[in-house]
């Protein structure tokens, strides 16, 4: 039966496609060029916030003011490079056969693991000096505008690492599994 | 965030000195072509058992030979030109499924989760043989990718050792899978023929 399952397979009609070689070649150009210009403009987006927030606070002369915005800009400054350090797109690797499928695979997971587990510290905490600043700044004029911006932080914060523990998890039990195939 | 995770490390080609890159690029396109005509039926085959969109498999296809290309640059004949094949091209494969798992929620199960299901596809009678191949389809896609990489490689007639050095997976764990995988298809078109 399973002989049969193998031929049935293998004998499975099959028009192979022709590939061409030069546009291969400009396949894998066109790929680069593309990650390239998507984690460039990632990066522009980032400085244009930056931009943006740096210009408001021009002419402030507010040294309070003045340093919560200079936090939160370093905060984001901090996120970007930790994106473009860590989480940039790019192609596959070129020796992807020196890999076996359980070598790949493992270090995939946990490469993706490692950046949402440390999430809080690279991706939230950075903004924390610069929140908690300008929420003091705040109470300057009232108590209700710096309690609804630290109600949303928290919340914000907490829904943020809520679906990242359960990434992680996920991303834990899969490499556990991983762990029993070697 | 999450499109953020979707990279890979990359690493570094090594290009052996004396060796000018014209001869890097004629050598590389040689083995490509080698690899292509030997194999490139088995790359259709393989790429139909990841994807189930026609779209969908054509790109995923140009992706595999596109990685195969780039990673002949780079090969050392440390392993055979087959189990190399195999490598990438279930590597690359398996990077599909992890990227299109993000926006195709379906759960993928394994070959023992499949075994013990009482009824893991429906048993349709199998008319012929484009209907038996229907539900191996529908069988393979339905598994995660290690598990899918195990199947397929025992579908195109690879050994056990063979299957072992292209997934990493212990010999002994590959002949249980392997075991295991039999009795399951035993099982879906005993069932399917008792219905003809």
């Amino acid at each position: 039966m399973n002989d049969e399952i193998q031929t049935l397979w293998q004998r499975q009609p099959v028009t192979p496609t022709p590939i061409d070689l030069e546009k291969l070649r400009r396949r894998s150009t066109r790929l680069s060029s593309c990650v390239q210009s998507r984690n460039v403009r990632e990066t522009v987006a980032g400085l244009l916030g930056i931009a943006l927030l740096a210009w408001t606070t021009i002419g402030d002369h507010d040294p309070l003011r003045v340093t919560s915005s200079l936090l939160l800009m370093a905060g984001m400054a901090f996120v970007l490079f930790h994106m473009w350090r860590h989480g940039r797109a790019s192609a596959l690797p070129a020796d992807l056969g020196a890999l076996d499928a359980v070598s790949f695979h493992r270090q995939e997971l946990v490469r993706q693991r490692d950046l949402l587990r440390g999430v809080f510290w690279w991706y939230l905490s950075p903004f924390l000096p610069g929140l908690a600043l300008t929420a003091v700044l705040g109470m300057r004029r009232s108590w209700i505008v710096p309690a609804a911006l630290a109600a949303f932080v928290i919340v914000a914060f907490w829904f943020v690492l809520r679906m990242n523990r359960r990434a992680v998890q996920r991303l834990n039990r899969e490499l556990a599994e991983l762990a029993k195939e070697g | 965030l999450a499109g953020q995770v979707g990279n890979l490390p990359t690493l570094r080609k090594k290009i052996p000195l004396g060796v000018t890159i014209s001869n890097v690029n004629s050598t590389q396109d040689d083995r490509y072509r080698t690899a292509a005509g030997e194999y490139g039926a088995a790359l259709e085959r393989l790429a139909r058992a990841y994807e189930a969109d026609a779209d969908r498999r054509r790109d995923l296809l140009q992706e595999i030979h596109l990685a195969l290309w780039r990673s002949f640059a780079g090969w050392s004949a440390a392993c055979s030109m087959r189990t190399w094949v195999y490598r990438v091209a279930h590597n690359a494969a398996a990077s599909h499924v992890i990227r299109e798992r993000r926006t195709r929620s379906r759960e993928l199960v394994s070959v023992e989760e499949l075994e013990t299901a009482r009824d893991p596809i429906q048993a349709e009678a199998a008319a012929g043989e484009r209907e038996a191949l229907d539900r191996l389809f529908a069988l393979v896609q339905q598994l995660k990718p290690l598990d899918r990489q195990v199947i397929l490689s025992y579908l195109e007639g690879l050994d056990a050792a063979a299957i072992s050095e292209i997934t990493g997976i212990s010999a002994g764990n590959v002949a249980v899978k392997i075991h295991r995988i039999k009795h399951v298809l035993a099982k879906q078109f005993h069932e399917g023929a008792k219905h003809e």
